[in-house]
C-alpha cells in the first residue's frame, strides 16, 4: 500500500470563486447579502417589502436561487431592478460559480446592494461561501424559538438575524425572549431585526440599517 | 442533501492527484470532517458510494475522521472543546471566542494498493 498525503480543502474551488466574487463586490462598492432560511420563512416576502421601501433610495439587484421554477423572480418582476433567477435543478444550495455567472447581468457601477436569496434550507448553504459580505438568516415565529439551537452553524455564521412573522406571535408557540437569547447564545454579535412582511412592522428599521451599511461601506470590516 | 455534491468534489479532487493507473487501485480516501461542518458522515458515505459508480474509483472507500469543535478564548487564552450550542469559554464564561477546529472538510490522504 502506498499513501499520498494531499491535505486539500474539499470545497477549495468554491472558496476560490467566492473570493473572486468578494473582490469584485468590493471593487465596485456593492454590499452583497446572502439570505438564508428554512423554506417559507419569508425571504421573498422580505425582499418585496425591502425593495418597495428602498425604491429610489438604493440601486439594488436580486439573485434568487430555487430548486425549481422561477415563481420567486416573478413575484419581484414589478420592481424596476435586475432580478436574476437561478434554478439549481435539485441542488439544495447555491454555489459561488452560479453567482459569478450572473454578475454579467448586473451593471456593477450602478448597483450598491445585491440580495442573493439562497435555496430555502438551514443546513446545506452554510458550507458554500458565495462571496457575500454577510449572511442574513431569517427565522419566522411559526418555526418556534429553538431554531438557533437546532441549526447552530447557520446562526453562528450569520451576521444578521431577522425574526419574521411577528404579526403571528399571538397565535404561535414562540417566546421572543427565548428566541433572541438562543440566537445570541450561539452568536453574541448578531444584529437582530424583528419584522412582519404582512403589516410592514420593522421593515423601515431594517432598510435604514441597510442604507447606513452601504453609506459607511462598513461591511469591509465584517469577516466572511 | 449537499453531501452528494460534496462527495463529487472529493472524487474530483482525489483524481487530480492520481494517474489513471492509480485511480483503479485507490482503496481509501481519508477525510477530516468537523463536527460543526453540517456534514452528516453517513450521508457523505452514501453520496460517495453513488458518486463513485461512474468513475474508475469503484474500489475506493471513504475513511472519515470526525474533528470536534474547539475554541480559543480571547479573554483567558484557554483552548477547549465545546458543545455546538454553548459558544462561551468553559473556563471564564467569556463569549469572546474563536473557533479553531470543527469546521474542517479536507482530504488528507489517498491510500493506493500495490496491485
Ligand atoms: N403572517 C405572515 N405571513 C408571512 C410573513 N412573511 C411571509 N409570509 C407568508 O409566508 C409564506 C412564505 O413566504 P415566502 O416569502 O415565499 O418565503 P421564502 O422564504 O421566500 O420561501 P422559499 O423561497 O420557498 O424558501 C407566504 O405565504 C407569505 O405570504 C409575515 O411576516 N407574516
Ligand atoms: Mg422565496
Ligand atoms: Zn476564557
Amino acid at each position: 500500500m502506498s499513501i499520498k498525503t494531499i491535505e486539500r480543502k474539499v470545497l477549495q474551488k468554491n472558496d476560490e470563486v467566492a473570493t473572486e466574487n468578494r473582490a469584485y463586490f468590493k471593487e465596485h462598492g456593492i454590499l452583497a447579502l446572502n439570505l438564508v432560511s428554512s423554506p417559507g420563512s419569508g425571504k421573498t416576502s422580505l425582499l418585496e417589502q425591502t425593495l418597495r421601501m428602498l425604491e429610489n433610495r438604493l440601486p439594488t439587484a436580486v439573485v434568487i436561487g430555487d430548486v425549481q421554477t422561477n415563481l420567486d423572480a416573478q413575484r419581484l418582476a414589478s420592481f424596476d431592478i435586475p432580478t436574476i433567477q437561478l434554478v439549481t435543478n435539485g441542488s439544495c444550495h447555491l454555489e459561488a460559480s452560479l453567482v459569478r455567472d450572473t454578475l454579467s447581468e448586473i451593471e456593477a457601477d450602478k448597483t450598491k446592494l445585491l440580495f442573493i436569496e439562497n435555496v430555502g434550507n438551514l443546513v446545506c448553504p452554510s458550507n458554500f461561501d458565495l462571496g457575500e459580505a454577510m449572511k442574513v438568516v431569517i427565522a419566522s415565529t411559526v418555526e418556534g424559538d429553538d431554531k438557533p439551537l437546532k441549526y447552530p452553524a447557520m446562526f453562528r455564521n450569520a451576521s444578521v438575524l431577522i425574526i419574521n412573522k411577528i404579526d403571528l406571535l399571538p397565535y404561535v408557540n414562540c417566546d421572543m425572549d427565548i428566541l433572541r437569547n438562543n440566537a445570541l447564545r450561539i452568536n453574541p454579535s448578531l444584529t437582530i431585526f424583528e419584522t412582519s412582511c404582512t403589516t410592514g412592522e420593522g421593515i423601515s428599521g431594517w432598510c435604514d440599517w441597510l442604507q447606513q451599511q452601504v453609506e459607511d461601506q462598513s461591511w469591509d470590516n465584517v469577516s466572511a | 442533501m449537499h453531501e452528494l455534491s460534496i462527495a463529487k468534489n472529493i472524487i474530483q479532487l482525489a483524481r487530480e492527484h492520481l494517474t489513471a493507473e492509480e485511480e483503479v487501485r485507490l482503496r481509501t480516501i481519508k477525510v477530516n470532517v468537523g463536527t460543526f461542518s453540517t456534514i452528516v458522515p453517513a450521508q457523505l458515505v452514501f453520496g460517495f458510494e453513488a458518486a463513485r459508480e461512474d468513475t474508475p474509483l469503484r474500489q475506493a472507500e471513504l475513511d472519515i475522521t470526525m474533528i470536534p469543535l474547539r475554541i480559543k478564548c480571547y479573554s483567558c487564552g484557554e483552548e477547549t472543546e465545546i458543545d455546538p450550542v454553548d459558544f462561551i469559554c468553559p473556563s471564564c464564561s467569556s463569549p469572546n471566542i474563536e473557533i479553531i477546529a470543527g469546521n474542517e472538510l479536507t482530504i488528507t490522504d489517498l491510500e493506493i494498493s500495490d496491485s
